[in-house]
């Protein structure tokens, strides 16, 4: 007859607003109010009709809700390093004083839909509107307890970091206002069991009205001594952003013979997208740097594109516990965009103009196999290569300049699952991922150049133990050693030295980013009694990328952390609808990526209560 | 006493309490101890009884990523739904009754039969709360119908629609769109898990560095190139000393701007 549905789940989200940590002098500074935290919350409800040979009516609203603050990773600036300012290139400053977000934000999602099958046909019709209003806030300071001496002392002289800059606090507001309508029909025809045609047809228009503010109140010595002037990036930001979207695909499904499955489809989109915006900018000029003055700003942007996605699919099963299948598809991708950056309408018509053409090919392959011995053992491979290329070509006042950038990752998965009894299970999973990217820029002498690899290998490891039905355990491992290189560390050059500037090794200034880790678990549970159920847990991370020694010439970022929890944990059934969960422990977390700032020891435990309808 | 001798003698003690707590449970108790994603004293029945009640679920599953592992004479229960959702025996019997059947939006256990790594992934301190069963596998994947990472191939869906759900701030429209989102959320961010901050997949600047190598600025302050390295002066070296490309008085905005063409805030 017909089914109603309705949801309700909200979670809180703690967030430690941590900065950064300089190991050279064991800089360290804090929020003021590290109290942050996020609620999510979503509620929804769906009903549906369903009558025997009657359409299908199905209407659902949910509700999201992001309010709260969290921290963030756009860090502020400060000279308390303990390096030297007198020292160029070389810079005392680091970005390290960490910074946060008020959110406010709420999207709606209304759905209606009617589905009926005629003959063999299913036909869909859906609509969708979605509504999102958002308000955020970023905080943060640049160069916390500093302020330049006055008059300002020459670049060259040494000074204490207090003097070294001047505060600035900033409070980038950014709202948003986005309502958008969509129109979905598809169709899913069965001819008979080797021969399925599906055809989906989806048109969307968004419209979205933004507002900014992003005032900066500096810190400013005159004469008369230190005054607070107020400055703004974006001051009565407006503007909108227009997206319409056209998209269809068709797919083709057909069975040649028995165990071969061949699937065709095609999708094809049309995309328009269109922004403009007008916002003040308040600027300080003059010495000191305290008289204001107002300037207006307009900018816009357009880009229109078209895609065509080809899509092959084969599968077969023909040889005895085998599975075979492989997989292709190609988006290519033409289109063209026009914007110009922010200019003053006052004194020009235009600012930095750019007229592009625009192209995306993507190809994506993947094979794998799936043989399935028998229960004892299970083996599969996966072989995926993807080959990505997109280019951006001037033909406007730009003329000749050209950004193509290619990407290549290939992506190997081999897993083995054997149960050599009722008692044990193995799954081993590995997995080796191995990227590289090109990219041919701007500069005439320096045509394609290998900006990017990227290695990772994974192992994994679950085994199961069950050797009495009352009692059961399970070990996981993982180990992961992976890295993204770029040009920095593969320069190999130190850098001469100048009668102004310092020679330094550039090959400090960046390391790879290593993403190295060791987790696992082990947990065991067991029958206590008739209605009790116990579970221990031990859990483990290890990660070690840290290399605080070049921090002199870098902002050492590598995580180094260990983490371990014990828990016991006890089920209890009270009813044949009621369950209680306690869980009760001990965790560890030891942070040097942070200096130990945010590392903790503690026990911890909770309750929970489960209902079942 | 010493360290090593007070610690032995917990352990001794603790493998002790263990071993007498499994002791007592099997002699007092017959129950079965429900190891996730198992379901006691049920068996395999076959897809064909579920598409009884599910067929808007098992409709398109010949289209699913999953079924491309299903093998041609499988025995029962060996591939198709009850692979996931465990023996159906007492499900069917029962008419659908509560409990009877493994419902992976409540447990990723089910997921992580085959996919470990992912379970390594939400375990690292910077993930979605998966493992604390805030968010489910099935809340970005579906495992029913088509590509199981949706927007792939030529799926009618975009690839983003995912995650801009509910990162509503991070979808724009903006006026400069960073081209960098074509590729997709993923190509900064993992998903799953990863051990840096935001679940990026680098903490650093390599991050950007990836593809801005060259800068469209020739000849200025703006290049991030090997010829800038070279020279060491009049480039991004000094601002690279000083952290992040998104630290803040840099390019503020990496997902797209309302103001500034260079993502600056």
């Amino acid at each position: 007859m017909g089914s109603v549905e309705a949801g309700y789940k909200r979670l809180r989200t703690f967030y430690d607003g941590a900065g950064g940590f300089f190991p050279l002098n064991n800089a360290w500074l804090p929020l003021a109010n590290q109290d942050l935290h996020t609620d999510r919350a979503t509620y929804w409800i769906e009903a549906k009709v369903n009558l025997p040979d009657r359409p299908v009516y199905t209407v659902r609203y949910e509700n999201l809700l992001r309010n709260g603050t969290k921290d963030s990773l756009h860090w502020g600036d400060s000279d308390f390093t303990g390096l030297p300012n007198n020292r160029p290139p070389i810079s005392q400053v680091r970005k390290i004083v960490p910074s946060w977000r008020q959110l406010g934000e709420r999207h709606q999602v209304l759905e209606a839909s009617i589905a009926h099958k005629i003959g063999k046909t299913s036909y869909l019709l859906k609509a969708e509107g979605e509504k999102t209003h958002n308000l955020d806030t970023r905080n943060v300071t640049r160069f916390p307890g500093e302020v330049r001496p006055f008059p300002t002392p020459a670049s060259t002289l040494l000074v204490p970091a207090e003097n070294m800059n001047n505060q600035v606090i900033l409070a980038q507001t950014d709202g948003m206002d986005t309502t958008s309508a969509k129109v979905i029909g598809s169709t899913a025809t069965t001819f008979n069991p080797k021969f399925k045609l599906r055809t989906a047809l989806s048109y969307e228009l968004e419209n979205t009205d933004f507002t900014g503010d992003r005032p900066l109140i500096t810190s400013t010595p005159t004469a008369a001594g230190v005054v607070l002037v107020t400055t703004n990036n974006y001051q009565n930001l407006t503007g909108g952003s227009r997206i319409k979207i056209l998209a269809g695909n068709v797919v083709l499904d057909t069975q040649p013979s028995a165990n071969l499955g061949v699937r065709l489809s095609l999708r094809g989109e049309d995309k328009y997208t269109n922004g403009t915006g007008t916002f003040d900018v308040l600027s300080a000029s003059g010495t000191p740097a305290v008289t204001l003055a107002t300037t207006p700003r307009r900018e816009f942007a357009r880009v229109k594109e078209h895609s065509l996605t080809p899509d092959l699919d084969i599968r077969y099963t023909g040889i005895p516990n085998l599975a075979l299948y492989a997989s292709g598809n190609w988006r290519n991708l033409n289109g063209d965009e026009r914007n110009t950056s922010a200019f003053n309408p006052l004194t020009a018509t235009q600012g930095t103009v750019a007229n592009n053409t625009i192209g995306e090919i993507h190809a994506n392959y993947n094979v794998g196999a799936s043989w399935h011995r028998s229960d004892l053992l299970t083996l599969r491979g996966d072989l995926s290569y993807k080959d990505h290329e997109y280019s951006s070509i001037a033909y406007g006042p730009k003329l000749g300049e050209r950004y193509v950038r290619n990407s290549q990752t290939s992506t190997l998965k081999l897993t083995a699952t054997t149960r050599p009894s009722d008692q044990w299970s193995f799954t081993t999973r590995y997995i080796y991922q191995h990227g590289a990217m090109q990219v041919e820029g701007y500069l005439p002498d320096r045509p394609a150049y290998d900006s990017m690899a990227l290695r990772n290998h994974t192992i994994d490891e679950t085994i199961d133990w069950n050797p009495t039905k009352q009692f059961y355990a399970q070990l996981n491992a993982n180990v992961v050693y992976g890295y993204i290189s770029t040009v920095y560390p593969r320069a190999g050059i130190t850098a001469p030295t100048t009668p102004t500037n310092v020679a330094f090794n550039t090959n400090d200034v960046l390391q790879n980013s290593n993403n190295n880790y060791v987790n696992g678990s082990v947990l065991a549970g067991m029958v206590l009694t008739k209605k009790d159920d116990v579970q221990i847990q031990y859990t483990y991370y290890h990660a070690a990328n840290a290399n605080p020694q070049v921090a002199y010439l870098s902002m050492p970022y590598g995580v180094a952390a260990l983490d371990y929890a014990v828990t016991v944990g006890l089920k209890h059934k009270v009813s044949d609808n009621l369950v209680l969960n306690a869980k009760a422990g001990y965790t560890l977390s030891r942070n040097d990526t942070t200096g130990g700032r945010t590392s903790y020891h503690a026990p911890m435990a909770y309750v929970s209560l489960t209902y079942g309808l | 006493m010493s360290l090593s001798h007070r610690w032995s003698k917990r352990l001794i003690l603790g493998a002790l309490s263990l071993w007498g707590l499994v002791f007592i449970s099997c002699v007092v108790v017959g129950r079965t101890a429900l190891a996730p994603p198992k379901i006691a004293g049920a068996t395999f029945v076959g897809t064909k009884e579920c598409i009884q009640c599910h067929s808007d679920q098992t409709e398109h599953f010949t289209t699913a990523s999953h079924a491309r592992i299903a093998i041609a004479d499988a025995k029962v229960g060996a591939t198709g739904c009850e692979a996931c959702h465990g023996p159906a025996s007492l499900h069917v019997k029962s008419g659908g009754g509560p409990n009877t059947i493994i419902n992976p939006r409540r447990s990723p256990e089910t997921c992580f039969q085959c996919h470990t790594d992912k379970r390594g992934q939400f375990s690292l301190p910077n993930s979605h709360p998966v493992m604390a069963g805030k968010v489910s596998c099935a809340d970005c994947h579906n495992p029913h119908e088509g590509n199981a990472v949706p927007g792939s191939g030529a799926a009618l869906a975009d690839m983003s629609e995912t995650c801009t759900k509910c990162h509503t701030a991070q979808k724009g429209p903006f006026v400069f769109e960073h081209a960098a989102l074509r590729e997709g959320c993923t190509v900064c961010h993992s998903p799953h898990g990863s051990v840096n901050a935001k679940m990026l997949v680098a903490r650093d600047a390599n991050l950007c560095l990836r593809c801005h190598l060259q800068a469209p600025d020739a000849g200025s302050s703006g290049q991030i190139n090997a010829n800038a390295i070279l020279r060491t002066v009049e480039n991004h070296n000094t601002r690279l000393m000083q952290g992040t490309c998104w630290s803040a008085g840099c390019h503020e905005a990496p997902h797209g701007s309302n103001a500034s063409y260079h993502f600056r805030n």
